[in-house]
């Protein structure tokens, strides 16, 4: 099946079976290995990107369901010299330890702050509570983001 | 390459020959492949039908697109209006990626004793509408992951009657996200306006049973009664005699019979306080 989409804002064609898992289609046709796969059933949120501006787990998610879709992974955000103002805030709250589950956590926080550019605190813990981290204990993730929030 | 056929219109349903698997969110579906299962099945994608995620308000029924996602229920300003139980469970689901994929059509397909859309479908006295015909939800499961589907039968939208009735649910899982019910609990009642009397209720448990079951004993016990701690304390006790949970690797029988009787007394509790508080619309009389 041949699948039109954008990813991280540029166009791809790729044909692949259409009930192959995205996060096979991002890591292993794109080459695109910031998107990490953890339990591989939609527990853990370690493999999340967002496709047409909401969360998805990508080991979960068809294939054909991106036909048409935006997709955008870790590598959408920022790079190495010009890093996204979330994954700053990451590095300065000290949101990072081993840093498996830390693409996913920065994508959550992407689509709570853009739909809620002043999320509280209960917000931006159901925004998070799809992500494990088994490192930090939360709350220098909870932090990062919260330095974020654009008071009104 | 997988076996594997969009449905883009109603009408292709019909000519299939041979069995298919529907997918729409694919959240039970690629669980099940990433375990090796699902090995020969022929894949139909229903997620492009038209109007298959709508939700919207008609005559006598709110209709509910089989496709909607829980995502949308939580947006969904008809439904906490009239199903308020119904978005309660559907803001406890999973995650914000699980409710952003998982329908509620394939929540209640999938006729899981512990589905959480399911205790508040069967309090709302919800119809499922599919490609053939309309079956009332307590119709619907036949045991554990069994539903009276016939071969290719496809759920299009489930229907909830616009009654003036108050509802809750609630859960008790090992945490808040990404957790399987160990019990669930959704009750629905209508009050009257001047004093607080229950008219009827109906109450639904999850994971205690082979199926979502009613706890009819319990129901009768508050019709036409006040909602004292007394008449709470009876219909608490009446439902966990009605309902026959098993020791499993999620919880024990005795541990989901007394959460049972305890998130029972919750909402028991919450109507009663809404009685005081007045909200207009849902009193009769």
């Amino acid at each position: 099946m041949l699948i039109k989409f954008r990813i991280n804002g540029r166009r791809a064609e790729i044909h692949t079976d259409p009930m192959s898992r995205l996060i096979d289609i991002i890591r292993c046709d794109l080459g695109l290995t910031g998107t990490k796969e953890g339990c591989s059933k939609g527990e853990c949120g370690a493999c999340s990107v967002i496709v047409d501006g909401e969360i998805v787990s990508s080991c979960i998610y068809p294939a054909f369901r991106i036909q048409g879709k935006s997709v955008i992974t870790i590598e959408g955000l920022g790079n190495a010299e010009k890093l996204h103002p979330i994954q700053k805030s990451f590095i300065a709250s000290g949101a990072v330890q081993c840093g498996f589950c830390t693409p996913g956590m920065v994508l959550a926080a992407k689509c709570l702050l853009d739909k809620n550019a002043n999320p509280s605190n209960d917000e931006i813990k159901e925004a998070l509570a799809g992500n494990l981290c088994r490192c930090t204990g939360y709350a220098k993730i909870e932090d990062a983001i919260k330095k974020l929030r654009k008071k009104k | 390459m997988s076996n594997f056929i969009k449905l883009t219109n109603m009408a292709q349903l019909g000519k299939l020959k041979k069995r298919v698997k529907f997918i729409a969110g694919g959240t039970d579906v690629f669980v099940l492949l990433s375990d090796g299962q699902l090995t020969d099945e022929i894949f139909c994608d229903i997620s492009s039908l038209k109007d298959f995620d709508k939700i919207e308000a008609k005559k006598n029924f709110i209709h509910i697109g089989a496709g909607a996602t829980f995502s949308k229920i939580v947006e969904s300003t008809i439904l906490k209006k009239y199903a308020n139980c119904l978005v309660e469970a559907a803001e406890t689901i999973g995650s914000p990626q699980i409710r952003n994929m998982a329908t509620i059509g394939g929540n209640v397909a999938n006729a899981s004793p512990s589905g959480d859309s399911i205790p508040p479908l069967f309090v709302l006295a919800a119809k499922i509408k599919t490609n053939k015909r309309i079956i009332d939800i307590d119709k619907f499961f036949k045991g554990v992951k069994k539903n009276i589907l016939k071969k290719n039968e496809l759920i299009t939208e489930i229907l909830i009657p616009k009654k003036k009735a108050f509802s809750f649910f609630y859960k008790i899982g090992p945490r808040k996200a990404m957790a399987i019910s160990k019990v669930s609990a959704a009750a629905a009642a209508a009050l009257e306006k001047r004093n607080g009397r229950v008219i009827w209720a109906r109450i639904a448990f999850g994971a205690v049973a082979p199926t979502v079951i009613r706890a009819l004993s319990a129901e009768r016990t508050l019709a036409g009664k006040p909602l004292t701690d007394g008449v709470i304390e009876c219909a608490r006790r009446r439902a966990i005699e009605e309902i026959s949970p098993i020791d499993d690797f999620r919880s024990t029988a005795a541990y989901r019979k007394e959460v049972a009787g305890v998130i029972l007394r919750r909402i028991l509790q919450k109507f009663k306080s809404v009685g005081r508080a007045g909200n207009e619309i849902f009193f009769v009389k």
